[in-house]
């Protein structure tokens, strides 16, 4: 990680709504140039931690740097070109009496760089009519206008707030799709906020989980799929190989462990007579953090 | 950076941009913006100052018209001029419910102009969309503040000339009253100060409340209370002028032209009788007034107290007072505008938005 360079890095941060803490003490870093997951059950505290990146919330405590500039809540004025953050916010708010051609001047004139033919590129893609009101489209297309207001301001740091909730299964894909290869086009980093994991396989290459406000897991999604495993096999106390319990079920007759395992890979590690390993989905390695409980999340304290 | 060709945005309509444009410090794209969000409001404001602008001018020809019929002076009753003045929807009549109309446009201006600016924003949420660009919530608010300003300002400086035109040509037939009611309201650019600040005040009311509905409510009900308190204390912002006056003279040639009567009224009742003073200015009791007149029928009445130089106590306002009253009345308007600007932008500096 610290010979990548880094999009976001979070030290302590917190947000306190009146009484209830929505954010507290996160730490993290996320690289640069690369589709980062933000995982997290409903009222986690995934939008407030996009909200507080861009600039729009003001954290209660903690630093916060974009591109290792200091993130200050109205300054986007000031923001320099390789920090530039632009968000999608949930509800994909757009002026309902501006034309989609109106929406696209209003990003050209109230940002210091426009790509203009990006966006229009974008709204092509997905057949947007150009002379129709925001208020008259479907919410695929506003979302995708959105997207392409987003899009045309070259951010360097794309957050996208439950991007596809709006979408269709085919229009998720295209779309998915489609940012992963604007993504790598201009070495833009990606944050995408979602609570169903299914949707960020294969598109994301980074996981930041969130439970409760606070980063349960982190890192890179392979490594972390390589460092976990299934262990099945006679009921035990204990799984037969190395590595951290993250979660264990057991039956009469059977156990079911799953290990984390940093520097030995939890797969080829089990030699024991009647077990077996399996390897986990994304799915499955995030239910089980989520599920799993706070104390025990060793890649967390691992990377500690 | 390449020139790239680009394809028109809207079908017959043509654009310059380059694939990738620089733009400047984001003042030509608020201006352009404010006006694509506030066109409608702004262009029904042009078009209804433009209509009572034009109906007030052509009101006040009129009015000066029957003035100068009647050789510069009050035209007398019974006269067919008069007749004219005093018919139901004669210009004398409808400049004055014009008059009265025009009291309650800075609330318009409040909820129309002001009110929305911040809270339709809220209620759609587009500040998030505004906020998110490369402007801060700071140049968001005070450009569009000082263009809509400017407008509002601008617009209501010709309705204030116009008002004020015409309530001079309605105190010159009816003989004075610029002291009073909605010509005192309407004329010396009153109207201009009261728009800026309730433009203010509904940003403010806006940026507070976050929703249209109960912001409007608000700016209604706060217009309405400082109307009520303004008719109430104005007369006394500056300590009235008194005098005795002798009873059976009317305001006029004693007070002189447009002066406001404060206080002054005489009351005979069952028994007693109040503000009544002789010559040398003492009170007159009921028991001296049946003495100097034992016939207190209206009829004889006012002659007997004429016949005896019974006075009355009058409080007052001259006339020539009148632009010291609207410089007080616009100072207070534009300071309560301003302490609503610094509300404003006080409470958008403390906004925060939540993209969930």
């Amino acid at each position: 990680m610290s010979e990548q360079p880094i999009a976001v890095e979070a030290c302590g941060v917190s947000k306190r709504y009146s009484t209830v803490w929505a954010l507290r003490e996160c730490s993290f870093q996320l690289p640069a140039k690369r589709i980062i997951a933000l995982v997290g059950a409903n009222g986690a505290g995934k939008s407030t931690l996009m909200s507080i990146i861009s600039g729009l919330l003001p954290a209660t405590s903690g630093s916060l740097l974009v591109s290792g500039e200091q993130v200050a809540k109205g300054r986007r004025g000031a923001v320099l070109a390789r920090s530039r953050v632009a968000i999608l916010a949930q509800d994909k708010p757009l002026y309902r009496d501006f034309s989609v051609a109106d929406m696209l001047r209003f990003g050209q004139r109230t940002n210091r760089v426009w790509d203009q033919r990006r966006a229009l590129a974008w709204l092509a893609r997905f057949d947007v009519p150009l002379d129709r009101r925001c208020g008259r489209l479907s919410g695929g297309q506003r979302a995708q206008v959105a997207l392409a207001v987003a899009l045309g301001s070259r951010p360097s740091l794309l957050l996208l707030d439950e991007p596809l909730s709006n979408l269709d299964p085919v229009a998720r894909t295209e779309v998915t799709g489609e940012l992963m290869a604007e993504a790598a086009e201009s070495n833009m980093t990606v944050m995408l906020s979602t609570h169903i994991v299914a949707e960020l396989s294969g598109v994301s290459d980074h996981l930041l989980l969130l439970a409760a406000g606070q980063p349960i897991l982190t890192g890179d999604i392979d490594q972390l799929l390589a460092d976990h495993a299934r262990l099945s096999g006679p009921r035990a106390d204990q799984p037969p190989g190395p590595g951290t319990v993250v979660s264990a079920q057991h039956t009469d007759r059977q156990s079911t462990f799953i290990v984390y395992s940093r520097d030995t890979a939890p797969a080829t590690s089990v030699v024991a007579p009647g077990w077996s390993t399996q390897p986990l989905s994304l799915e499955e390695l995030v239910l089980t953090y989520l599920k799993a409980p706070r104390k025990a999340h060793p890649s967390e304290q691992a990377a500690a | 950076m390449n020139q790239i060709a680009q394809p028109p945005l809207v079908p017959g309509r043509s654009n310059d941009y380059d694939a990738v444009s620089r733009n400047g410090d984001g003042f030509a794209g608020l201006l352009w913006l404010t006006w694509r969000q506030h066109r409608w409001a702004l262009i029904g404001s042009v078009v209804l100052t433009a209509v009572l602008t034009g109906w007030m001018v052509y009101l006040a020809a009129d009015l000066k018209t029957i003035y100068h019929q009647c050789h510069n002076t009050v035209c007398a009753s019974g006269t067919s001029q008069d007749s004219v003045l005093s018919a139901s929807f004669g210009p004398f009549s409808i400049s004055n419910h014009l008059l009265q109309f025009i009291v309650f446009l800075p609330l318009m201006v409040g909820v129309f102009l002001g009110v929305p600016l911040l809270a339709r924003e809220h209620e759609q949420r587009t500040l998030l969309l505004a906020w998110c660009q490369d402007i801060s919530p700071a140049q968001w608010l005070w450009t569009k503040l000082t263009l809509l300003g400017i407008s509002v300002a601008a617009l209501t400086a010709i309705l204030s000339a116009a008002c004020d035109h015409l309530a001079h040509a309605m105190s010159n037939v009816s003989g004075g009253g610029m002291f009073a009611g909605a010509m005192f309201l309407d004329s010396g650019m009153l109207p201009l100060a009261l728009s800026v600040c309730w433009f203010a005040v509904g940003v403010t009311l806006g940026a507070a409340i976050r929703r249209i509905l109960p912001s409007a409510i608000a700016a209604v009900a706060g217009f309405m209370a400082l109307l009520v308190i303004v008719e109430w204390r104005y007369p006394t912002l500056i300590t009235p002028l008194s005098r005795f006056r002798p009873v059976g003279n009317d305001s006029g040639p004693v007070l002189g032209i447009n002066a406001l009567k404060i206080k002054g009224g005489l009351s005979i009742g069952p028994g007693q009788v109040s503000n009544l003073f002789d010559a040398s200015g003492h009170a007159v009791s009921y028991a001296d007034l049946q003495k100097s007149c034992p016939d207190l029928s209206p009829g004889t009445l006012i002659s007997c107290m004429t016949h005896n130089h019974l006075e009355t106590f009058i409080q007052y306002q001259p006339g020539n007072r009148i632009p010291e009253f609207h410089l007080i009345l616009a100072s207070g308007y534009l300071s309560i505008g301003a302490i609503a600007l610094l509300a404003a932008g006080l409470i958008v500096r403390h906004t925060s938005l939540n993209a969930g």
